[in-house]
């Protein structure tokens, strides 16, 4: 399909404001997302924000009530799902119950209608990809999760498709299970130089998995961006909050003049520069804290530690030490009128300095805050 | 005696007192009334085996035009919209619950000399004399599929909605054309459903008694006519027992080669838990 030279043979796909109205429910509302030829996209989003809908869209299973779908530079927009050369990884896997694993891939070959002879070798080649050639004879109730999913991947991938879309392809795994298959899946697509649109609520899956990602919120783009800019220059608070844990700052007490916004509470006060230019007149400001950039110390060092300046701090009361794993997470009760907390985390390999119980004053450097606006509903 | 044991005593009771005990009585009839020559007379009179092979034939019509019939209603009903689904579950419910003894009628009163059509059309004047819509095997076959067919509809839409949409859409993302997706996917998953649907329709049908009895006609008597008959108009209890015997071990032959293709379950109500647990296999 791809006739742009370049060493994906991935399609480009082009989604040109898309929107999808079931009645009075917009489902989506004017998406647009450009795909590069290769590249492993993913729409990421809550239930109900229109992800699936948009991949179904792609898919073809669904007609967009208004805007243009281009592969390639050409408009499929009208073209049948079984028109479109697409592979799909579908949520349950969708795996054909009366046919062994090897006819469930011969499928799509049939279909397509490459000629028999030919099928055996291509049908070796997509379980060899996905480390199934053992499997061949077995029905797909005999198989686990995880072999289904592999499985359905060289299903999807057989025929060679140009774009291969896949459904909360890892929602049924477990988490060991979901992680190796992540990593695994990546390499595939890689290899085969897939243009990929993956769908996820997971947004670990989304970091890890993806060149860029599509955040959606009730049925709108909200970001599409590199997983590293979504993190790092969320353009509203709802990409912030959304992906990776963080405590949000908001208050009515702000000070902005054009090179910094401050912002402070009863208990805390923040102040960042970052991102300033991010912010039109008319936005409110919202500041966020990863809770791995906070430092914890003995209220009574409070002077000394503010001495040196450019930090931002919480004062305040230690109201629980959780492990989770890796990971120990402390939450810091500021008190005040605010009743403000603050989510503090720590490898879980340094030494707890704090007890529960105990005043502590929480305090990090100002230019690990990332500034945004609040995302208007 | 634990609890579930003492709860379904009376039913056990109640059964065996108004079946079990009876069915004994009638086999027993069946070889001594006024003895085993009851089953000779059977398999070597015309009479009895015309009447058999054409409760079996006219049965086998009555299942395979049900099944052609049911399964695109199925087919609506499981993937419609709630309305529509709900809108054909409603009609066919309706035809299911009323009685089958009203719905015979209401096809006499269709099909007679000075019934609906005939009245019609001799209005109409497209005819002088009635059609001869009635006392006849195609009356029958028409009252039976009518009263039969809610069951082969139930039947086949308890399996179709436990197939997962996602598997067509799967095959058409593969390049299969609506048509095909169904004769290779879903229809394919759906046969333990029609299975079970062609079973039950034809097993009924072998029994039917009111349908035929005032929609057929005369010397076209089906099994349990004959029975009647036996019992009513030639005073012979015990070959209208051995009848009934000889229809009772066909329907248990029937129902036990069919389970070895569909669960009991599937025939006696529950297909939608064995039709997945068949479609699996």
């Amino acid at each position: 399909m791809s006739h742009n030279g370049s060493t994906a043979p991935g399609t480009q796909v082009d989604l040109q404001g898309i929107s999808k109205r079931y009645g009075s429910f917009l489902a989506l509302d004017d998406v647009s997302i450009t795909i590069e030829p290769g590249e492993f996209v993913t729409l990421l989003g809550a239930s109900g924000s229109g992800k699936t809908t948009l991949l179904r869209i792609l898919a073809g299973f669904l007609q967009p009530t208004s805007g243009l779908i281009t592969l390639d530079a050409t408009d499929v927009t009208r073209v049948p799902v079984y028109k479109r050369n697409i592979g799909m990884v579908f949520q349950n896997y969708a795996l054909f119950p009366h046919m062994n694993v090897e006819k469930n891939i011969s499928f799509p070959l049939e279909m397509r209608k490459v000629p028999r002879a030919r099928r055996d070798e291509l049908i070796t080649g997509a379980l060899r990809a996905v480390h199934m050639e053992d499997f061949r004879r077995r029905l797909p109730r005999e198989l686990s999760g995880g072999q289904q999913q592999r499985v359905a991947l060289a299903r999807a991938i057989v025929t060679k498709p140009s774009i291969l879309l896949m459904d909360e392809p890892l929602g049924a795994l477990d988490r060991r299970l979901r992680e190796s298959m992540q990593i695994e899946i990546l390499k595939l697509s890689r290899e085969l130089g897939l243009t990929v649109v993956n769908v996820t609520h997971d947004q670990e899956e989304a970091f890890t998995m993806s060149d860029r990602i599509a955040l959606l919120s009730h049925g709108r783009l909200v970001q599409y961006s590199t997983p590293a800019e979504m993190y790092e220059k969320p353009n509203s608070s709802l990409v912030a909050e959304f992906v990776g844990e963080s405590n949000v700052f908001r208050s009515d007490e702000l000070v902005t003049d054009r090179s910094r916004v401050e912002i402070k509470g009863d208990t805390w006060h923040v102040a960042a520069e970052d991102g300033l230019e991010r912010l039109s007149p008319g936005d409110r400001p919202v500041v966020i804290v990863r809770p791995w950039s906070i430092s914890l110390t003995d209220a009574a060092d409070k002077t000394t530690v503010l001495a040196e300046g450019g930090r931002s701090h919480l004062e305040g009361t230690v109201s629980a030490v959780i492990y989770a794993g890796e990971s120990r997470k402390i939450i810091v009760h500021g008190g005040g009128d605010d009743r403000r907390e603050l989510i503090v985390r720590q490898p879980i390999e340094t030494e707890l300095n704090v007890a529960v119980g105990e005043r502590v004053l929480a305090h990090w450097p100002s230019v690990k805050n990332l500034l945004t606006k609040e995302h208007a509903a | 005696m634990n609890f579930w044991t003492l709860a379904g005593l009376p039913g056990i009771v109640f059964l065996g007192a108004v079946f079990g005990i009876p069915l004994v009585l009638i086999v027993i009839r069946s070889f001594t009334d006024p003895g085993p020559e009851n089953y000779l007379e059977i398999f070597t009179n015309e009479r009895y085996l015309g009447s058999i092979l054409r409760t079996v034939g006219m049965s086998l019509t009555v299942t395979l035009v049900c099944l052609v019939l049911a399964y695109p209603y199925a087919y609506l009903m499981a993937r419609s919209s709630t309305f529509v689904k709900l809108l054909l579950g409603a009609m066919l419910l309706t035809s299911y619950w009323t009685s089958s003894l009203v719905r015979t009628f209401a096809w006499g009163a269709i099909l007679n000399n000075t019934g609906i059509i005939n009245q019609f059309l001799q209005d109409l004047g497209v005819i002088d004399q009635p059609l001869p819509l009635i006392r006849n095997m195609f009356a029958v076959f028409v009252g039976m599929t009518h009263v039969l067919l809610p069951y082969a509809v139930l039947a086949i839409y308890a399996t179709l909605r436990t197939i997962d949409v996602d598997l067509e859409r799967a095959a058409l993302g593969m390049g299969a054309r609506p048509v095909k997706a169904f004769w290779r996917i879903t229809f394919p998953l759906s046969l333990p459903g029609v299975a079970a649907g062609a079973i039950l329709v034809f097993v009924i049908g072998l029994g039917f008694y009111l349908t035929p009895m005032y929609l057929g006609g005369p010397g076209q008597e089906l099994v349990s006519e004959m029975v009647a008959r036996e019992v009513q108009d030639f005073l012979r209890p015990g070959r209208a027992a051995a009848l009934s015997v000889v229809l009772l071990v066909f329907v248990g032959l029937i129902l036990v080669i069919a389970t070895r293709f569909v669960g009991l379950g599937a025939i006696v109500g529950n297909a939608a838990i064995d039709g997945r647990k068949n479609a699996a296999k």
